[in-house]
């Protein structure tokens, strides 16, 4: 069973007097334990699309279903706390906060159940992510650009959601950071049963997906 | 970490920005300290001085409106209120205990005055010139009992009181005070006799030079009162208290009631108001009559009893209620007469005080509102991203405002904690300079002239009705940290920190994820 479906998703925005599409009746759906590459040139509505699926939006028309319900526009804050994680290009995190303490943000909001000693347990996947104590007990800004990536993919498992979406994550990294975090997100997805789908332009991330989807003129297609 | 530690974390490990807040609602929070203290002690100032004054009223000539009608070019024609509208007030729900007076005075060749030391109660010539003769006020009373013995300004010494019979029936008795009983030998049973006499002063007064010669004046008309004693009465000690006048220039061109009234009480008999009544129609008529034969004006064509009427009211809350009901039915030019209106020209300064730091409290109040909305506004757009991570995790918007209320909360409370003491402190100072620059210039005011704000109001409501002073208000004016200002600082500090959220938690309720994460 697909853990998301989208369904003829369509996204479109004024220009002038003119309506313009950014996504026209897109639809697919995306199994568990697989690693998707979603390419696409600059423009092309991947990042509408991830924003669509992450419920940080909402499409002009269609659906989009975990695990087979659909998810309402007055549950997108339900979804996004206890179903789906983020991973975005800048990190985006909390840089008066150390990394240990921007995981625990996202384990204090969820509602799903979870180990207790939390700052334990987040101090743990950190270091599995290859974070060691010391620089988990240091506010973000002190870490690489590679690390702060690392603990904002360890901040999107600590919630242990099934799906999690990435927003062109090797971004601003380099080669060695961008190949250690696309190994992380097979681990995830092959190892942990995680639905990761990554929306890049980096034909690099697309040789290791196991599929790759490609987005032009508003329409998703397989690769 | 739930949004309260968070809320905690973010001023720790934002110094600068907590600081900037926390200084801001510093500053504002001393201007409201101050106009909060200030107006909390005017307003205890007033509370006191107003509950000293006691809730006792009387009924007299408005002034201003009459000057108003003269200068306006009209001819008032003033119409004192009747004994019945005096009564239907005195039915009022808000009275206690009501009186109405009529004082004449009436002369004596048989008794004598008594003199105290400093001489303050005058002789009168008799007709002729040949003989001293003593004068006493007639106090007729509506109120059997005596007012002012139950009121415990005097107690009677000997004998009784009226009954109601003696009032209603108007009977010829006297209740006289002590000295005058001490200084004449008189005892309760004792009769007294006084003479009401109509004095011609037509053939006395030199047409060249408007000099009076008193062995020319002529008695037109006299008649005998003879009054029996039925009871003796003594000033109590220390029943009236002296106005700071005595002591301060306050009002220092004023005569001082309370010693006045007192000196008259000297040769004061009171006697049913049907005595007095007669007794004062009688010269009335008299003089009416004389004026007729001189070929003189004359402007009552009616006889008409000028009474004084005192109300006890049951407490100062009912002040209000009384005085509306009373201006509705009172004649024209006249006013209730209460302690109460004299405060609001004697306390004029401390108003004035009042009045600026009224206007300044608004003033703060609405700096604090626009300023720390700006301030948090401005520092929330510096935290955008903060709160798209927030929301793209999923916390609750409420939550994230939650965390933005208790962050300035908490650094409000320590501002504000720090602000109730050196607000009151510096208010202290200030508003003492204010009080002295007030104070001298009243001074410089009563220097040139200008009439003190004293009220007089006459027989026995000038007993039990006090005056004052600017410095017996100002006694009581004390800038401190009571109970009340407190609560009301932080009240209202607390409460301007409150609003002065809401558009940056607005702000915060309208931020959307995508445009400010992606």
């Amino acid at each position: 069973m697909s853990i998301l479906s989208i369904k003829d998703l369509t996204y479109t925005y004024q220009d002038g007097a003119e309506l313009r599409y950014i996504l026209r009746d897109v639809s697919y759906d995306f199994e568990p334990g697989r690693f998707y590459a979603v390419l696409g040139n600059s423009g092309s509505g991947k990042t509408t699309l991830l924003s669509l699926m992450g419920a940080l939006d909402e499409p002009r028309s269609g659906e989009i279903f975990f695990q087979g319900a659909s998810v309402k526009p007055a549950d997108y804050e339900n979804y996004r706390r206890n179903h789906v994680s983020i991973v975005f290009q800048s990190y985006n995190l909390i840089p008066w906060l150390t990394s240990v303490e921007n995981v625990l943000v996202a384990m204090d909001t969820t509602d799903n159940k979870l180990p207790p000693d939390q700052p334990t347990v987040a101090a743990n996947l950190l270091e599995y992510l290859g974070i060691d104590r010391a620089k988990s007990a240091r506010r973000v800004p002190a870490l690489s650009g590679g690390e702060q990536q690392r603990v904002a993919i360890a901040r999107a498992l600590a919630t242990n959601v099934d799906l999690i979406l990435a927003d062109e994550p090797t971004g601003n990294l380099d080669e060695t950071s961008s190949e250690e975090i696309v190994q992380v997100f097979k681990t995830l997805a092959h190892e942990h049963g995680k639905c990761v789908i990554v929306v890049t332009h980096a034909a690099e991330i697309a040789r290791e997906a196991d599929e790759v989807l490609v987005l032009s003129k508003g329409a998703l297609s397989a690769a | 970490m739930n949004f309260l530690k968070r809320a905690v974390l973010s001023i720790a490990r934002r110094p600068g920005k907590s600081l900037i807040l926390f200084l801001v609602i510093l500053i504002i929070g001393n201007l409201i300290a101050g106009t909060v203290a200030v107006r909390q002690a005017t307003s205890q100032s007033e509370e006191i001085a107003k509950r000293s004054l006691g809730a006792n009223v009387s009924i007299g000539i408005d002034d201003q409106a009459l000057m108003k009608a003269y200068e306006a070019g009209e001819e008032p024609v003033i119409t004192g209120p009747s004994a019945e509208l005096i009564e239907e007030l005195g039915a009022r729900p808000e009275v206690r205990r009501f009186d109405y007076t009529l004082t004449t005075s009436l002369i004596s060749r048989s008794l004598k005055n008594y003199q105290p030391e400093d001489g303050s109660v005058g002789m009168v010539m008799g007709p002729g010139g040949e003989e001293e003769a003593a004068y006493f006020n007639l106090r007729g009373t509506r109120y059997a009992p005596i007012l002012l013995i139950e009121e415990g300004k005097l107690s009677l010494t000997e004998g009784r009181v009226f009954t109601e019979e003696d009032i209603t029936e108007g009977r010829l008795v006297t209740v006289i005070p002590d000295m005058v009983a001490e200084t004449n030998g008189l005892h309760v049973g004792d009769t007294i006799v006084l003479t009401n006499e109509i004095q011609n002063y037509a053939a006395a007064v030199n047409a060249d030079t408007g000099e009076i010669s008193e062995a020319d004046i002529e008695v037109a008309d006299s008649h005998d009162v003879a009054l029996e004693v039925i009871g003796i009465f003594t000033l109590n000690s220390g029943a009236i208290e002296p106005s700071a006048d005595d002591e301060t220039n306050g009002n220092r061109l004023a005569i001082d009631q309370a010693a006045m009234a007192e000196s008259e009480l000297y040769y004061t008999l009171y006697v049913p108001i049907k005595v007095a009544q007669t007794e004062d129609e009688f010269i009335n008529e008299g003089y009416r009559r004389l004026a007729e034969e001189n070929g003189e004006p004359w402007a009552d064509d009616k006889y008409q009893p000028y009474y004084t009427p005192l109300y006890l009211l049951n407490s100062i809350d009912d002040l209000e209620g009384f005085e509306q009901a009373a201006t509705e039915r009172l004649p024209q030019y006249y006013r209730v007469l209460s302690a109460q209106s004299q405060y609001e020209q004697v306390a004029a300064p401390i108003e004035d005080i009042q009045r600026i730091v009224g206007v300044g409290l608004v003033v703060a109040v609405i700096a604090a509102l626009v300023i720390i909305s700006l301030v948090v506004v401005l520092f929330l757009r510096d935290r955008r991203r903060e709160f798209g991570i927030y929301l793209s995790l999923g916390v609750r918007k409420p939550a994230v405002m939650g965390q933005v209320l208790i962050e300035v909360l908490i650094v409000a409370a320590v501002a504000l904690v720090i602000a109730l003491f050196t607000g009151n402190l510096i208010s202290g100072g200030i508003s003492q300079q204010m009080i002295d620059g007030q104070l001298a210039a009243q001074e410089e005011q009563l220097m040139y002239g200008a009439s003190a704000s004293y009220v007089y109001y006459g027989g026995d409501a000038s007993l039990l009705m006090q005056n004052l002073s600017l410095e017996d208000v100002l006694e009581d004016y004390q800038v401190g940290l009571s109970v009340p200002y407190v609560l009301t600082f932080l009240g209202l500090g607390l409460g301007c920190v409150v609003l002065s959220c809401i558009a940056p938690l607005l702000y915060v309720l309208n931020l959307k994820p995508k445009k400010i994460l992606m």
